[in-house]
Parts: structure tokens; sequence; C-alpha cells
């Protein structure tokens, strides 16, 4: 087990350091600078209901960076390994393929999460510096953002093993960025149809995770109340089994998988 | 104590499409000695890389069995001490050798301090000393492959499984390479590589073989090959055609023999015909002629 575990902490080391170097995630922080810096137009225009209308915009300037980044990271670990053939002398050591999986699914989230600190820190300071500041259910927010995306890099990794990686990436956003519009859809479209396609998008409902569930940032931008710990530790716990059986999905895929 | 590797019947087929699969590797059987250094050549398209990839686990073989080190291919357990080196990897453009090599030998469980000291001198053997501290996307092929080879050899492996080991090294780099595979060697490390560069194999391999159409066509020791490769010629003048095949060259006759004995009846059948022989000789065949004979052969 000790073993495996260093074997696992090699591997996160390692693709955490050289995403770091790849300084991806400083074009996602001098974005979320651009988008703030827009902002500050609107401040001189003054507009009713300002204050929610730029709380609201600041936590989906955060929550696209970070959501994106989190998918472009997931999505390109393993392919990159198996295109620079890296995978081949890793996997030549007695390490199991479920242990470099999880190294870097462990990468993805930390890093996402790092990214998520970053953004969603500087966008606190900012609109505290306006006056405008969230209240207590913005740290509910980031908790629950970050457990989102385990869901997601286990999610987008286990679509990297499946198919190429401009889809990966794609399905991926649409997946995680659209999973409110799905959802919605779903509720929607149900009474509308036949028995079949009722049958079909029940399924659906229930198998697909709700991310929407596990995004506060409305929530954030009107100033709610924090929520209770039961829900949050419920939606915590909902989060880490999609996370969890995403991961199964995709290690059950890679041992299988002729590299 | 078990063989270093085993392949018994081996067949590894890839799907193309839904119908369709091709076969790489047709019932291949071959078993490495500890201690043996082995050739495992063929041209392009022969098996060499999928027999390899089913052998390290990296691909579930259609049927048949592959063995490292007395445990089933795909085990963590058979490759605690095997070093491997894949067919051009790039490597981890934005960290440096060190940082490489220093992945490769935590995974194999090697402690850092042994790691960092074992990485420095065979970045040096490599003749890439004073250059382990930059980034490898400054790096060129032939300093990626010395990279690969290093981290290949890194903490001491029993056996060594190289694919395409001397592509993209220049002379230098070849002379470090048979330098240092010679010391493994010399020290009972197993080895069994691919190679395109015959020269190679005949100076490190204690055996060949030599595989086409995913069949192993023949497997043969070195040394007897090279005897065996050996050719006797003999050049004559003579007013008639000899006994034996001989061709034309300018005014004098040139022959060929394949086996020794058959040289010597024809000296002493020449020098019958006094003074009339001119020169006569024999010439070590080279794993080229054979290769090529072979592979045409088996076509």
């Amino acid at each position: 087990m000790r073993t495996r575990l260093n074997h696992i902490r090699v591997i996160t080391a390692a693709a955490l350091r050289e995403s770091v170097r790849r300084k991806d995630l400083y074009v996602a922080l001098l974005l979320a600078a651009f988008a703030m810096g827009v902002e500050l137009a609107f401040i001189r225009i003054g507009l009713p209901g300002l204050t929610t209308l730029l709380r609201d915009m600041t936590l989906t300037v955060v929550n696209i960076l970070a959501t994106m980044g989190c998918i472009i990271l997931a999505a390109r670990q393993l392919p990159e390994e198996i295109s620079r053939r890296t995978l081949y002398p890793l996997l030549a050591r007695p390490i199991r393929r479920t242990d470099v999986l999880l190294g870097k699914f462990l990468a993805v989230w930390l890093l996402s999460g790092l990214l998520l600190g970053a953004l969603a820190g500087g966008a606190w300071l900012y609109l505290r510096t306006l006056g405008m500041g969230y209240g207590p259910i913005f740290w509910q927010y980031v908790l629950l953002r970050l457990l989102s995306f385990g869901v997601i890099s286990a999610l987008v990794m286990t679509l990297s093993l499946l198919t190429t990686p401009g889809a990966t990436i794609l399905l991926g956003a649409m997946l995680t960025l659209g999973a409110t519009f799905f959802a919605q859809s779903i509720v929607l479209g149900y009474p509308a149809s036949g028995r079949g396609l009722q049958f079909v998008l029940q399924w659906i409902y229930y198998a697909a995770p709700h991310l929407d569930l596990l995004d506060l940032s409305r929530k954030t931008a009107y100033n709610w109340p924090p929520l209770s710990a039961g829900v949050i530790l419920t939606l915590a716990g909902y989060a880490l089994a999609y996370a969890g059986v995403f991961l199964a999905w995709g290690a059950a895929r890679f041992r299988k998988m002729a590299i | 104590m078990p063989s270093s590797l085993e392949l018994r019947d081996l067949r590894v087929e890839y799907r193309r499409g839904w119908r369709r699969s091709v076969c790489a590797v047709d019932g291949l059987s071959l078993t490495v000695e500890p201690g043996e250094v082995v050739g495992f050549i063929g041209p392009n398209g022969a098996g060499k890389s999928s027999t390899i990839k089913a052998l390290m686990g990296f691909l579930q073989p259609t049927s048949g069995e592959a063995r490292l080190l007395g445990w089933a291919a795909g085990d963590p357990r058979g490759r605690e001490q095997v070093g491997f080196l894949p067919e051009v990897a790039t490597y981890y453009p934005w960290l440096t050798a060190l940082e490489t090599l220093g992945i490769f030998g935590a995974l194999a469980g090697r402690p850092r301090h042994e790691v960092r000291r074992q990485s420095g001198e065979l970045l040096v053997r490599l003749g890439l000393g004073g250059r382990e501290r930059e980034r490898l996307q400054g790096y060129s092929k032939g300093m990626l492959q010395r990279v690969g080879i290093a981290q290949a050899l890194l903490g001491e492996p029993r056996l060594l499984v190289l694919d395409e080991v001397s592509s993209g090294l220049d002379p230098l780099g070849r002379r470090h390479l048979r330098d240092l595979l010679g010391e493994r060697k010399a020290a009972g490390v197993t080895i069994f590589f691919s190679s395109h560069e015959l020269t190679e194999v005949a100076q490190l391999c204690d055996r060949v073989a030599l595989v086409n159409h995913g069949r192993l066509v023949e497997e043969q020791r070195v040394s007897d090959l090279l005897r065996d490769l050996r050719r006797f010629w003999v050049r004559f003048r003579a007013e008639e055609a000899p006994r034996f095949p001989a061709r034309r060259e300018g005014d004098a006759w040139v022959a060929e023999f394949e086996t020794a004995a058959a040289w010597q009846a024809a000296v002493a059948q020449l020098r019958g015909l006094d003074g009339r022989l001119l020169d006569a000789g024999e010439q070590a065949g080279g794993l080229e002629d054979y290769f090529l004979r072979k592979v045409a052969a088996a076509a």
C-alpha cells in the first residue's frame, strides 16, 4: 500500500510540476483580470441592481475559466503521455495503471483547485474593494465548486480514454458547462414525451451527475444565507461518489486498453 | 531460476474496423535465459514492437503467453527488475533530464540520493554531462534517446528490454551505448533488444532471433552464424574454365566457396596447375547478408 501511495505521489508531483511550467494557468488568470477590468466600465455607467449584476458576472467569469482550465488539464494528461510515448517507460516500472490514473487525477484536481483559489480569491478581493463583497455563502460556493472539479476531472479523464483529445474537450465542456441546461431540458421535455422516451429521460436524469446542485454561484450573487452543514455534507458525498464512479470506469477502461 | 523472458505461442491481432483484424505476431515462441544477450531483428512491420509490447504488458495478446522473470506479462512484480526503452519517446519537454530520471527512479522504488547519483553518472557516460539541468524541449532526437537509455539503465535492472535501441544516435552515442551495454553484459544482466543496426547486434549479442510476418524465422548463436557466414575465395589464371563455378575478372578467374573444405580442394587443384594461383583468402560475412537472404526467403 505504501509503495502504491508513493507511486501516486510521484505521478501527481510530476504532472503538477509540468503543468505549472507550461504556464496555462497564467493565461486563465490574465483573462480573469481582463474580464474584471471590463466590469469596471459597468460601474462607471451605473445601472440599477449593479451590485447583484457584478457579483453574478464575476462568478460567471470564475466558473467558466476555472471549469475550462480543469477540462483542458484533465483532457490532455493521458493522451499526451501516449503521444509522447512516456506512458511506456512509466508502465514498464512496477506501477499499476490505476495508480497512474489516480496520480494524474489528483494532479488535475489540485491544479484546478489552485486555479479556482486564485480566481475566486481575486474575485472576492476585487468586489470587496468595490464595496460589493460576497456574504459567507461565498466560501460554501468555493468548496462545492472544488468538489465539482473532482467530478469533472474524473469524467474528462475517462472521456480522454474513450475518444480523441479534441472531442474530449468539446464533450467535457458540453457536459459540464451545459449541465444546468441539460437538467432543465429533461424536466421540461419529460411531460411532452412518449412513454419510451420518458423512460430514457428518467434514466438519464437519475444516472447523470447534477453538477448544477454543486453550483451556488446564483445564490452567492443574490447573497443567500449559508446552507446547513448537513446539506453541504450530502452534496460533498454526492460529488465524491460520482468522482469515484467515473474514476472506476476510467480505471476499468485503462486497465484493458492496448497502448 | 526462471527464464528471464519467455514467449509461448504468442499471437497478437489488431482490430481494423468491425470485422477485419490484422495479425502482427503469429504464434511466436522464444526463451531468453539469464545473462544472455539476444538481438531481436526483422524488417519493418515484422512484429518486433508488438511482441515487445505484449511482453511488457502494454497490450493483451490474442492468445499465447508472455512471461518476464517468471511473472506473467502485465504483473507489476515482473517489472521490478526490468529496464525498458521504448521506440522514439520524447519524454517530458518541460522537465530537465535529471528531473525526468528522478520520476523513473522513484517509480522503481530507489532512494532519492541513489537515483540522483546514478542519474548524474549515466548522463555523463552518455555524453549529456553539463546539460542535465536543461529542459528536454531543447534536446535533439539523439539526446532524447540518450535520456531514454539512461532511464532504462537506472536502478541496475536484471533484465533490459530495449526497442530500437540505437535509433537517432550518432557514432559517438553508439559507442557510449555499446560500452554501457557491454558492462551490463559482463555483469550478467540479460539484454533483449531490437535494432536495425546489425553491426551493433553482431558486436553485442550471444544470439539473434529473426522475425518476419510475425513469425520466428530463425534463432542462431551469433558465433555460429558468423562462422557460417564466412566466405572463401581464390583468384587464378587458367586457359580453360575450371571444374568449379568461377567468374572472369579481366584476364583472371575468381571463385567463391561457402565452406573451407571446398575452398581447400579448389586451392589444391589449382596448385597442381603450376604457378597459376594468384591469390586466395577468407572474408568475414556480415549479418546484413544473412538478414537480406533470410528475409527474402521468408517473404
